[in-house]
Formats: C-alpha cells, structure tokens, sequence
C-alpha cells in the first residue's frame, strides 16, 4: 500500500520496477490482485494490462482502521481506561529516564568538586 | 458614498489599519517559517524578541499607520469642510480593519475574563518574595496577572520541590515577570494572526528564556530547575489553564528538550540591547515623518485610498 500511495497508479510492471528489490513478477501481481480483493486497490483495464491504484488515501485508511479498532473493542470504557493507562505508563517512562539523566549529571558535578 | 469630516477619518483609519494588516501578515505568514528556523540558532532570549517583534509587526505597523500616517497628514491638510466621496473599496478595507480590531479585543477580552480570581490569599514570602499561598491539593506555580503579577503557590509544590529547586523555580517566575510575558500574551491575543506555528515558537522560546535567567549560567542551580521541572510533571500539573498565566510547565511536550537543555552547559546570559537605540529610532522615524513634504506625500497617498 505503501508503494501504492507514494508511486500513484501503475500496472505490475512499473510497480515491481518502483520497488527496486528482487522481487518476481509473478509475487507483485500476485499481492496487487489481493490488494484488490480486498477492497484496498482499484483496477483498470489499460491495453492488455491491469493498472491499479490505491481506493483510498493513506489518511482515510488510517481513520478505517482506526474505526475498525474502536468498533472491535468489546467495551469503550475499557477502549479508554487503557489508552490512559499506555500514555501515563509512557510520561512515567519518559520522567524516570529524564531523572536518571539527572542523577547521573549531579554525580557528574559532584565529582568535579 | 459621502461621510462626514469625523468619520471619514475613522473609516480612513480603519482602512489604513485593514489594508497594512493585510498586507503586513501575508509577508509575516510567508517568512515564519524561516524566522521560525533562524530563531534556533539564536541564544533563547533574542529568539523570543525575533519571533514576537515579527508576530506583533502586522498589528504595530496597522497602529503606526493610523497614528504616525493618517491622524497627523489628515488634521494638518484635510479641509474640515471639504466633502469628499468615500470609494465603496475604502469602506471595504475599513471593515476588514474593523474586524480585525473587534476579534483581537474580543479574544483580549475573553482571556482577561478566564484569569484566577483570587479571593484572599495567605501571603507568605519566601526568599524576599511574596507569594500567594493557593489553598488547592492540586499543584499550582504560576505567575497570574498582566500589570501586577502575583505568585501563586499550593502546598503540594512547596512539599514536592527542594529548597533549591523551589528558589531556581521561583526564579523562572520572577524572570517571566521581569519580561512581562503575561503582557506579551495579553498584546499576542489583541492582535489576531492565523499564524500559530510563530505564537507556539515564541512561547517555547520565552520558556527557554526564563530558564536561562534563572539559572544564571550556573550549572547546580541548571541541575535544580531540571530536578524541579521533573517533580513538577510528576504531580501531574495541569497544562496552562489560563491564558494570560506563566506556569513552571506550561506543556509537558517540552518538557524532555527542556531538561536535557538544562542538562548541558548553561547558556549564558546575553546582554540587554540597548532600548535606547530603538527610541532614537523611532523618534527620527516620527520626527523625519513630521516633515511638511512628507505630510504632503502621506496626505495624497490617503487620498487615493480614499477615492479608491
């Protein structure tokens, strides 16, 4: 998908050139046409070749996921509870290391002395 | 449209105001991202100067045109019983102008209304300071008011904080105060600029500012408003509530770079720039200003604004 909203539209070809990693023919058409069964990627018929583009941009992708995420979750109340949890957990991670830093500072001018 | 002699003067000098706005933050909003960038090479202190001169240049040079241009070429050469047709473009600019000054009194006005209002707080001085002891289980340090700016404490800060880190804390207060931040913010909020990346870099750099002055360029008392900073955001200070308020940590997004600035050596405190240089400045500006053939060139410049 990445490749499909940096690039644009393409057919196999200019995608598994655009990718510039080994990759075989046969494997790029093969995760294009899943792309497109699933709804990600759209198609065109261009001359004999299929020419496919992303259906949706990466922001409106993003807000989809998003989406199926909070509808998953068996109970909003708990959805929240423990984002809270994560993003305290994380500013709890960031002071302790900040204070270690501190520490070790302190230490630093102490021996100075 | 025909106006009288006094309000044709209000609508020339709303339009003055309007169309300097105009043009003034298109030129503003343009290089912001520059100034932005060339503020990160500069000690704190002149970053925060750079960055507010630029933000408030728009609203300074709309009044500069209505009192420096317009008030004194329109008493001086425009006859009181000439009528004259206003252009309806004029009317236009006066409007924008309008607007302009209505929104920034509007949003002044509003966070003048949303400050603290203290009742009687127990004054206790700490250091030859007076603070406001706020009787709050919630930690508050914070310099409140615009003209006359109190310290307002609340025993969980004075239980968390060192001697030390609260004498280099209280000291970060004092140096927003000696800057009249709180003013600052007052004037950023009279003059409206849809440019937030200027007002969010001029308030981190205002921050850093502080912290400079208090730390003096002394590396333990660097360490102690870094220890300060971080058992501030431990008690889980609320962001700043108020708009026209300096707090020890005004947003917990800046708290990492500040402590590991504070961490490194000390910046030094720069030298005041000469005011004295500005008001020589601005005194030869209005004196060259003054001058009967600059009047003359002022007065026909408003002319054609005001025929459109």
């Amino acid at each position: 998908m990445n490749a499909a909203w940096l690039r644009g539209a393409g057919n196999v070809r200019d995608f598994a050139d655009w990718l510039r990693r080994p990759l075989a023919y046969t494997t790029v058409m093969t995760t294009l046409d899943r792309l497109y069964k699933k709804g990600l990627l759209k198609r065109e018929k261009c001359e004999r070749a299929f020419v496919y583009s992303p259906r949706l941009t990466r922001a409106e992708w993003e807000q989809k996921m998003t989406r199926d995420f909070v509808a998953g979750f068996p109970s909003n109340e708990l959805l929240i509870s423990c984002l809270v949890e994560a993003v305290s957990g994380q500013d709890t991670a960031l002071l302790d290391e900040l204070e270690k830093k501190i520490r070790l500072k302190r230490r630093e001018l102490g021996g100075r002395k | 449209m025909t106006l009288p002699y006094s309000v044709r003067l209000v609508c020339l000098c709303l339009a003055c105001f309007g169309l300097v706005q105009v043009v003034a933050g298109s030129v503003v909003s343009a290089v912001a991202g520059r100034a932005v960038a060339l503020a990160g090479r500069l000690p704190a202190r002149s970053a925060a100067r750079l960055l507010l001169g630029l933000r408030l240049l728009p609203a300074g040079a709309g009044l500069f045109a209505i009192l420096g241009l317009c008030l004194p070429s329109y008493f001086l050469l425009e006859e009181e019983a000439a009528s004259e047709p206003v252009s309806w473009l004029c009317v236009a600019a006066a409007l924008v102008g309008g607007a302009i000054l209505t929104l920034g009194v509007v949003r002044a006005v509003r966070a003048l209304l949303r400050s603290p209002r203290l009742g009687s707080p127990e004054a206790i001085r700490i250091e030859g300071e007076e603070c406001c002891l706020v009787d709050s289980t919630r930690p508050v340090l914070v310099l409140t008011g615009v003209f006359r700016s109190r310290l307002l404490l609340s025993p969980p800060v004075l239980q968390a904080l060192s001697a030390n880190e609260l004498s280099v804390a209280l000291g970060h207060e004092r140096a927003h105060r000696t800057c009249r931040d709180n003013l600052k913010r007052l004037l950023l909020r009279l003059a409206p600029l849809p440019v937030p990346a200027l007002d969010r870099a001029w308030a981190k750099y205002a921050e850093w500012a502080a912290d400079d002055a208090a730390v003096k360029g002394d590396a333990n008392r660097s360490l102690a408003l870094a220890s300060a900073l971080v058992q501030f955001a431990r008690l889980n200070a609320p962001n700043a509530a108020f708009p026209l308020a300096s707090s020890l940590l005004a947003e917990e997004r800046g708290l990492a770079t500040r402590v590991e600035r504070l961490l490194a050596a000390p910046a030094p405190v720069p030298a005041d720039f000469p005011l004295w240089l500005l008001m020589a400045a601005a005194a030869g500006l209005f004196a060259t200003l003054l001058h009967p053939a600059s009047l003359a060139l002022v007065h026909r410049l408003l002319e054609a604004v005001i025929t459109g």
